[in-house]
């Protein structure tokens, strides 16, 4: 730890309730993090598709939005150490895209506008853990913050909730993302602190 | 020393302080009690040569800058490393290219390093500032800079004062062409300040005629 | 928002021993020649270097604890080797004098 300077206090604040994961702070604002510049698709070419099924599976934003969809309230964590409770979400169940999908595949590589890639077993986006997210607060997503659509894997640290997300390949063999492949940790449990690769 | 409302230098005594170069910055690392730690970058104002200086501007949201410009006090001790950068900096070097300063807020700090080190070696080299605040109230520095040696054209972008003799609008194109060094006498320009102002300065003075490999940009980052 | 090359340059003096936001490289994707001060940076999860001309990944920095895992891959002909062996994180401690010191 670096010298303590007098007076000084963070932004963020402990918590006792339980529901902080270790090294944590939380926050009541909502930084914006971003790994590029923000995209901007039309809607009106937007698509998120499955591969790796024994077909592709797309949809457009209207056949998307078609599809049911579920309020969840979710505290996230942020590898940055910043967490945040009971932030409202309106999204499609990944269990829901997948129930479109015939596959058997182990591993799953989301994909984002800009280049973006995250990798998680397929175990991790099933059973309610995952969602594709449109809205935030009652709100369109912002696209700072990944709008038109994100993923949304709130038991994981939140670089695995990709932004600007357009789909999923999933494949046999793990194939590590973006930042997995630069020190990050391949699976991201903050309830163990796998912030980084080796932790 | 409060410079504006919202702005504070602090002069740091470091006894193994090495020097720097006008337009350095250092990282500040703050650690609370609990272990939580921020770290940010500030601009060096002091000339080389002189104690390292650091103008600080509050930010309303800031997690930083509230600690330094409200809270610190003389005695108080905090981390930092530096000096740092090699691309953002000038040097009083003997070459006679006229230098053009843009400022936008506190972008002027590293600017005024390198103001103040021109004057310091006696340079003649060719120098204006072009130095954009909100208010009179905002301009930092504001009686050195009458006194720098250097032509400093001001522009107050919200609101300006009876009488006032400077621009009153923000930074544009036209009014760089008007202000600037034209690019047949070749000037180093350095634009400092929100990533909105100098990506925009920058651009236009490509637009204007100036090569890109002339104009060096330290972008401060912003809403 | 992003910043600059300049805003990492501590960083960067960390894992190459010596300034390098006065060294100057070109894009892999698409040519463009930049000094590392001129890059875009973000700063996400890690430390995002793009490209100002193609916004290309040109280099990501990720410190973790006290390693810092680089990848420079996007940026070529710079000349720039991270350091090999154990570094020493140089802070210098500074006292606030304050006052209305000449400068």
């Amino acid at each position: 730890m670096g010298i303590v300077s007098r007076g000084f206090r963070g932004r963020g604040r402990g918590d006792d309730s339980g529901r902080l994961p270790p090294g944590q702070y939380l926050t009541d604002d909502f930084p914006v993090l971003s790994a590029g510049p923000t995209p901007h698709a039309p809607l009106d070419r937007w698509t998120f598709t499955i591969e790796g099924g024994t077909e592709p599976v797309r949809w457009t934003w209207d056949e998307f939005r078609a599809l049911p969809s579920e309020t969840v309230t979710k505290d996230i964590h942020c590898v940055t150490k910043w967490s945040k409770f009971d932030t409202d979400w309106e999204g499609v169940s990944v269990d829901t895209l997948l129930e479109h999908v015939d596959q058997d595949r182990a591993y799953a590589v989301a994909y984002s506008d800009g280049g973006y890639t995250t990798n998680l077993p397929v175990e991790d986006l099933t059973d309610g853990k995952a969602w594709v997210a449109f809205a935030y607060d009652g709100e369109p997503l912002d696209p700072e913050h990944g709008g038109p659509a994100r993923l949304l894997v709130p038991h994981l640290y939140f670089w695995k909730s990709a932004k600007w997300v357009r789909g999923l390949r999933l494949v046999d063999e793990d194939e590590p993302g973006f930042w997995e492949t630069n020190g990050y940790h391949n699976y991201g449990d903050p309830w163990r602190e796998q912030r980084y690769w080796g932790d | 020393m409060t410079e504006t409302p919202s702005v504070r230098t602090l002069v740091l005594n470091i006894p193994d302080w090495p020097g720097h170069r006008a337009g350095q910055h250092v990282d500040v690392r703050l650690t609370a009690e609990d272990g939580y730690q921020a770290e940010r970058s500030y601009s060096i104002g002091s000339a080389p040569g002189m104690p390292l200086a650091l103008t600080v501007e509050l930010l309303k949201d800031g997690e930083v800058s509230p600690y330094l410009v409200e809270e610190v006090v003389p005695g108080d001790r905090f981390e930092l490393r530096g000096p740092i950068g090699g691309y953002f900096v000038w040097d009083a070097d003997g070459s006679d290219e006229p230098i053009f300063l843009v400022a936008g807020g506190s972008g002027v700090v590293p600017l005024m390093s390198m103001l103040r080190h021109r004057r310091a070696v006696g340079s003649n080299v060719p120098a204006k500032l072009l130095y954009s605040s909100r208010t009179l109230a905002d301009v930092i520095y504001r009686t050195e800079l009458d006194e720098i040696g250097a032509e400093v054209i001001q522009t107050l972008t919200r609101e300006q004062p009876p009488g006032w003799k400077g621009y009153g609008r923000r930074v544009d194109a036209e009014m760089l062409g008007e202000v600037q060094f034209p690019p047949e006498q070749n000037p180093r320009v350095f634009v400092c300040g929100p990533t909105r102002f100098v990506e925009a300065v920058a651009d236009a003075l490509v637009g204007l005629g100036h090569r890109p490999g002339r104009i060096r940009t330290e972008r401060f980052g912003g809403a | 928002m992003h910043v600059d090359g300049n805003a990492i340059g501590g960083m960067l003096n960390h894992v190459f021993g010596r300034d390098a936001t006065d060294v100057s490289g070109r894009c892999r994707e698409c040519g463009a020649e930049n000094y590392v001060g001129a890059l875009l940076v973000y700063r996400a999860a890690g430390v995002v270097v793009r490209c100002p001309s193609c916004h290309a990944t040109l280099m990501k920095l990720v410190e973790a604890r006290d390693e810092v895992w680089v990848d420079l891959g996007g940026f070529l002909g710079s000349g720039l080797e991270p350091l090999g062996e154990a570094r020493i994180h140089v802070v210098h401690t500074g006292e606030l004098v304050d006052g209305d010191a000449e400068l």
